[in-house]
């Protein structure tokens, strides 16, 4: 009998020298400490370069830039993606400008705060500019720190003679964000960036100003009133009918505008029943079911080609428009014009964004109220564009979307 | 002299008497239950009161006889090796010798240690795919002793039956899960000991507790008297899915104060050698106590339950597989704070209780009724995120093929960034490759107001399962036996989530995610309790402990009758049974939830008034209250032929026909949020045959079985992300045929050659394909709205049951030109989860208690579960709507797994000290050719990827796979007092 205990116990005992092995540790821990807590880094006194001197990087339109020196800069967010209407990039800031960051992460404000200090090691990182249109009626775009844009490599070496549409693409990968974003210290709320305002002159002046330090900046504008500068309304919208499939490449029809005709009338109404900051999901398809939008004009670039009602050979099926864009509603970016110190100002609001469904007070519409604005500054095709942060009644400090 | 010739008279007539007296007798045959074959040795001790009368054993034959009895009542009891002890009253009335014909023994289990213990606990993601599979025991069938064991490592399937489809009963009552079906095995894993004696049939047979269905009946019978006499003890290490089982068990017998009693407890512990973060903290216990209170009445209770926590396996794709050259891989742990953390673990505390008495006025009529309870909590983990990233290391935007695919079609063409996702998984960074526990607690402890991003929740089912079951065993004449029962079972199961761990938060909030993404402005819609937030004008906040999300009840009442008449013809016999069956369900939504409100409300932060939603009927689609209740009369029954020849074969057969209701989780279509059922529901109807042939004696065992199914209407309902729709969705699918045939083969034999060395195989050879194109509706839980595809909300699925094969040139491309009509023959899909072909061929040789099995296997023709949505015309198509012979194909086809060989070792021997305990140690080595790819199971992925280049066709998101572990052995030493 003692043999036969011998034997147990020293089974047990070999067996319980697993318990060196992490494959016990779950067996005996009934509550788990915390995980480790955040602890921020300074790197200040690596810091070699502003914001400023890496936007300077970015010299003529449709050549990104690689940085190939050791340049840390060290800048303030600004934005959070919380409410959705910015979107897998970040915005940072120093006292010589901003910029935005491609970091590609959805939900990032959960790691990178609003008045939190990042260091951005940016060597092979690359500026370049989203949105810019040569011509009269184009301009600069606004410039962005992200990784090279899919296919430019081979465009700039020659090996490609097609230029890609996008200078810079999203960090999007932890790994490489970990490379080249680190985290500091969050500022309390007294020592955050507070939004800048600017003249009206001063937006317009930054049209072809391609390294201006005004753009990508936490703005307030103050005293903004609904309206183009014609004193009509006017919103625009780009959907695809069929968002799967192609609006550019071999389906050109494929594209509907609601906007404002080339030659716009003055005063008139271009909203096409959006009262909203943008459009979800259920409320385009409760307005393209609605009729409001029978009588668009569906346009594929070069002209009108039709209405609502006009059918069209869908990849052998006939079908009406409205058929189509019925069957496949989609979020919707909306801009909505503004008029800032004499300035036409689109404000784009993403219909991802939590206050997509959110009306713009009556009152504002019809002009007898005016609203303060706090966002991003940005720039397409040298134009004055606004992303919504949050926004008041003139004057007053209670937010209409939060 | 009168006086005196009458009492000579008198005396010659007493003596006379009293000679015929001692006339009386008792004779018969055991049988083996399973097979109707003699026992050879059996040991029969009948008794009077408690006074030993006579005793005798069997011959080889099986055949027994007492002579000299008296008249009067008797107990008989018979024993056998590697038989349940059986126990008949028996009267001799007028010195008759009383031919009690065949008795039957019931096999008790040996050898096998397969039960829900032995699979690991697949997390499928709640995806609705179900890759349970069958456990066969032995029974001293020698097709389901061997396949049993050898097969369970590839989770094998008797028949390619769904597991739900066997019938699991305990102490007569039908265990099954009320909800699903699936078979109740975890309630009693650990408990061996307790639970060893049990009886098996197979197919389409019927047993003596019930009619049974088509793929088995198993009775287990745990109760005290069953549990092996004596104190018994093993240890038991395990390479494969824990490290340490402590298992023991005592068992009084029937003592002579008509008391048994049994108790057992076991602990399963650690982890095992292949699967990293999977590990076991398993605990169980049973007691129980029966009583013969008189020779009529016996009573019996139990009382037992398994307190545990399982690690679950998470599938992952090839990719993720391939990176990390391991097909062990488990994406559902990470370090936290240095310290493995698994984020699905199944926790389970689930006791179950019965009193059974038994009723045997006669040797004729023998009843029971059965009283069974079973209740406690069944949960199971993972993480729940608001507004954050999904946490899962092998989320498909983390990994290389994210970023470049060699086809431009993809549009994924950044190759710097798929290397740098290659290299951190080359390197296994461990925040990459593993759930990154610390950056979420950082996250959560980040956040505005300590509101959790992150949290750890538990999915309850928690079940009252209430159980009444009645069963009798009538023989009004020799020939004939009937047996029957009544059952009723009535169950309520919760379904709710309970926050599990906050991760470093300070709240949560009860509100739901999709819905609070898509109707952020209208705050009442994403709320999961809405009377909550009509009382405060905002959502709940939650501390560890607090139900959130949905809360549910399923209702289950069903009641069953069933009779079945055996009829003994000498060599024939044949049995005709049938049972009726009432079937309700419903849901009752305990939560009113904002997406689907119960009543017209104001709301109490716009003061806006808001409408229920209502169906094309004008009916409310609510989240609370009861649903519509759904009946179903159900019905089967059952013709079985038995033949026996020559006293060791026989040639038996069966047919039946099965009307059943489906089950609870293939009717409502978005339980979590509202009572929406699928439309036209149906009942499954099943037509199962087999024939059968089996060979038992002189040391040789053969059975051989063709079968022939045929399954209809079925239905099934499965949820995942969908992309196009960007959100949530469920799948419903109706009309799903099968057909099922093929041939069973068992056998073992003496080598003759070798003394003690017998050759021992099995073969499975099946073809289980689908039959039909089912149709399915989609529902997304944030919408009443059925998803339209092309115009279409019933769509079908036009190629579940097959697809065409179109020719290929040399290069294996479709040459251009082929039209849709140019294939060259339909492709079956089959039905998956299980080899279609296994077969396992061996040498066994047993001397002087030790035994050393060998055994290799092979195993092919297993597939891949299939998902609808690449089987529609919406899925080939394309966002062009057009089809073509490639897109058909590659969306179509279903996925085979590579064929298996497998070899595996055993070993064992039983030591005897001082003729008092029994010492034995057997090791069971798995894999010894070490082979790590052989899928066991997976999935596809319910998702498109729809952003294409071209825009005109779809593709398919890589399947997810499970793998067999490579070489691994149990060891196992016991000792008995």
């Amino acid at each position: 009998m003692k043999k036969l205990l011998y034997a147990i116990s020293a089974f047990a005992v070999l067996v319980s020298c697993q318990s060196l092995k992490e494959e016990w540790q779950p067996v005996f821990t009934f509550s788990y400490e915390d995980g480790k807590a955040f602890t921020p880094v300074n790197m200040d006194s690596e810091v070699n370069a502003t914001i400023a001197e890496i936007k300077a990087l970015y010299t003529s339109h449709g050549a990104p830039v690689e940085i190939l020196d050791n340049k840390i800069i060290k800048g303030e967010v600004t934005t959070s993606d919380e409410d959705g209407n910015v979107y897998r990039e970040i915005y940072i800031q120093d006292a010589t400008g901003a910029i935005c960051l491609k970091l590609g992460r959805s939900s990032s404000y959960d790691d990178y705060k609003v008045g939190q200090i990042l260091y951005v090691k940016c060597r092979g990182l690359v500026v370049g500019e989203y949105g810019y249109k040569s011509g009269n009626y184009g301009g600069a775009g606004l410039l962005q720190l992200g990784l090279m844009g899919d296919g430019w490599e081979e465009y700039l070496s020659g090996l490609s003679d097609t230029e890609p549409e996008y200078e810079t693409s999203y960090l999007d990968l932890a790994p490489i964000i970990n490379q080249h974003v680190f985290r500091g210290a969050i500022l309390p709320e007294a020592q955050r960036v507070k939004p800048v305002s600017f003249t009206g002159a001063e937006l317009t002046a930054m049209k072809d100003a391609t390294q201006s330090p005004v753009v990508s900046m936490l703005t307030k504008l103050s005293g903004m009133s609904y309206g183009n500068s014609d004193n009509g309304k006017e919103i625009f919208c780009l959907f695809y009918p069929d968002p799967n499939l192609n609006h550019s490449k071999y389906e050109s029809w494929n594209r509907v505008f609601l906007s404002s005709p080339n030659t716009r009338a003055k005063g008139a109404d271009y909203t096409f029943g959006i009262n909203t900051w943008s459009l979800t999901k259920n409320r385009f398809l409760t307005l393209a079911q609605s009729g409001i939008w029978d009588d668009v004009e569906i346009g594929d670039g070069s002209g009108v080609i039709g209405s609502a009602y006009t059918s069209f050979d869908n990849f052998g099926y006939e079908e009406l428009y409205k058929d189509v864009i019925i069957a496949h509603p989609n979020a919707q970016s909306v801009s909505h014009y503004f008029m800032y110190d004499g300035v036409e100002v689109q404000v784009r609001t993403s219909g991802f964004a939590r206050f997509a469904d959110e009306q713009i007070p009556a009152d504002v519409r019809n002009g007898s109220k005016k609203v303060d604005m706090v966002g991003i500054l940005s720039r397409y095709q040298g134009s004055a564009q606004f992303t919504l942060l949050d926004v008041y009644y003139s004057g007053t400090t209670e937010s209409l979307i939060k | 002299m009168k006086k005196i010739l009458l009492a000579i008279v008198a005396l010659a007539a007493c003596l006379s008497l009293s000679a015929q007296d001692i006339t009386g007798g008792v004779q018969g045959i055991i049988v083996n239950r399973n097979g109707r074959q003699p026992i050879e040795k059996a040991q029969l001790n009948l008794y009077q009161g408690a006074r030993l009368v006579a005793a005798a054993e069997t011959g080889e034959d099986g055949s027994f006889s007492f002579s000299g009895l008296e008249n009067g009542m008797y107990t008989l009891i018979i024993s056998a090796p590697e038989f349940l002890d059986n126990q008949v009253e028996v009267s001799v009335i007028d010195g008759y010798v009383k031919n009690m014909f065949k008795l039957s023994l019931t096999a008790a289990q040996q050898g096998s240690e397969i039960d829900d213990d032995s699979f690991a606990v697949f997390d499928m993601n709640d995806s609705g795919y179900n890759d349970n599979p069958t456990i066969l025991f032995g029974s001293n069938d020698v097709f389901n002793n061997i396949a049993g064991y050898n097969f369970s490592s590839v989770r094998f399937r008797a028949r390619g039956y769904n597991s739900e489809t066997q019938e699991v009963y305990l102490a007569g009552v039908k265990m099954n899960d009320a909800i699903t079906g699936y078979g109740p095995f975890s309630l009693w894993s650990g408990l061996n000991e307790a639970m060893r004696s049990k009886e098996t049939v197979n197919g389409v047979e019927t047993a003596d507790v019930a009619l049974g269905s088509y793929n088995g009946v198993t009775n287990v019978f745990g109760n005290a008297g069953s549990v092996r006499k004596g104190l018994r003890g093993s240890v038991l290490t395990n390479s494969a899915l824990y490290r340490l089982r402590l298992m023991a068990s005592y068992a009084t017998g029937q003592m002579d104060n008509g008391w048994a009693f049994a108790a057992n407890v076991s602990a399963r512990l650690g982890g095992n050698d292949w699967i990293d973060g999977v590990y076991y903290r398993s605990f169980a216990y049973y007691l129980a106590a029966d009583k013969v209170i008189n020779d009529v009445h016996t009573l019996r209770f139990a009382f037992f339950g398994t307190p545990g926590q399982r690690g679950a396996q998470m599938a992952s794709t090839q990719e993720v597989y391939d990176l990390m050259y391991d097909n062990m891989y488990n994406a559902n742990w990470g370090y936290q704070n240095g310290q493995v953390r698994n984020a699905r673990v199944r926790k389970t505390h689930e006791p179950v209780t019965f009193l059974q008495w038994e009723f045997k006025p006669s040797d004729k009529f023998q009843g029971s009724a059965t009283v069974l309870y079973r209740f406690g909590k069944n949960g199971y983990t993972a993480l729940d995120w608001y507004n954050a990233q999904d946490p899962r290391p092998d989320y498909y935007r983390n990994l290389p093929s994210y970023f470049y695919n060699e086809n431009p079609d993809y549009k994924r063409n950044n190759q710097a960034k798929a290397v740098e996702a290659f290299r951190s998984w080359y390197n296994e960074d461990p925040d990459v490759v593993h759930m990154n526990w610390d950056r979420i607690y950082q996250v959560n402890s980040l956040s505005a107001d300590g509101r959790a991003k992150y949290v750890q929740e538990e999915r309850r089912t928690d079940q009252q399962d209430l159980n009444l079951a009645s069963n009798f065993k009538y023989r009004p004449l020799n020939w004939i036996t009937v047996t029957g029962g009544l059952s009723a079972k009535w169950n309520r199961t919760e379904y709710y989530k309970v926050l599990a761990d906050l991760l470093g938060a300070k709240y949560f909030v009860d509100v739901d995610n999709f819905a609070d993404r898509d109707f952020a402005s209208t705050p009442h819609m994403a709320q999961n309790d809405l009377q909550y937030y009509m009382r405060h004008g905002k959502a709940r906040t939650l501390q560890v402990g607090d139900k959130y999300g949905y809360d549910y009840y399923a209702h289950i009442h069903n009641y069953g009758a069933w009779a079945n008449g055996e009829f003994d013809f000498g060599n024939l016999g044949i049995n005709v049974g049938a049972k009726l069956g009432y079937q309700r369900f419903w849901r009752e939504g305990l939560l009113d939830k904002g997406l689907f409100p119960s009543k017209s409300f104001v709301d109490p932060v716009t003061g806006n008034n808001v409408e229920p939603v209502r169906d094309a009927s004008g009916e409310i689609i609510s989240s609370y209250g009861n649903s519509k209740k759904v009946d179903f009369l159900t019905y089967a029954a059952k013709l079985g032929v038995n033949y026996v020849i020559g006293g060791n074969m026989r040639v038996y057969g069966n047919v039946g026909y099965f009307n059943d209701a489906p089950n609870f989780n293939q009717v409502f279509l978005s339980p979590r949020t509202r009572n929406s059922m699928v439309e036209n529901l149906t009942t499954v109807k099943t037509f199962a045959s087999d024939l059968n042939w089996q060979y038992s004696g002189n040391g040789i065992n053969v059975r051989a079985t063709v079968y022939y199914t045929t399954i209809k209407d079925q239905s099934k309902i499965m949820s995942a992300y969908d992309d196009v729709q960007n959100a949530f969705s469920n799948f419903a699918l109706s009309g799903i045929d099968q057909r099922h045939m093929g041939l069973e083969f068992g056998f073992k034999m003496p080598t003759y050659f070798i003394p003690d060395l017998s050759i021992q195989g099995v073969v499975a050879l099946g073809e289980a394909v689908y039959t039909s194109n089912p149709t399915m509706v989609q529902t997304l839980d944030n919408s009443a709205s059925l998803v339209s595809y092309n115009g279409t909300e019933v769509m079908n699925v036009s190629f579940w049951k097959y697809h065409p094969v179109y020719p290929r040139d040399v290069y294996g491309n479709i040459p251009e030109g082929t039209t849709l009509n140019d294939y060259t023959k339909l492709q079956y899909h089959y039905v998956p989860s299980t080899p279609q072909t296994a077969i396992s061929l061996g040498l066994a040789w047993n001397h002087n208690y030790w035994f050393v099995d060998a055994d290799v296997e092979y195993f092919d023709r297993a597939y891949l579960d299939m998902n609808p949505l690449y089987r529609t015309d919406f899925a080939v198509m394309g966002p062009d709507y057009k089809a073509t012979p490639d897109e058909i194909e590659y969306m179509a086809t279903q996925e085979k797994f590579d064929p298996a060989f497998l070899l595996n070792f055993n070993i064992g021997k039983s030591f005897y000290i001082k003729r008092k305990y029994q010492l034995g140690f057997s090791l069971n080595a798995k894999n010894l050719l070490n082979n790590r790819n052989v899928k066991t199971g997976g999935y596809e992925q319910t998702r498109v990827v729809d952003n294409t280049d071209s825009k005109s066709r779809y593709y398919r998101f890589d399947s997810k796979y499970f793998y067999m572990s490579g070489f691994n052995y149990m060891l196992n030493i016991y000792f008995r007092f």
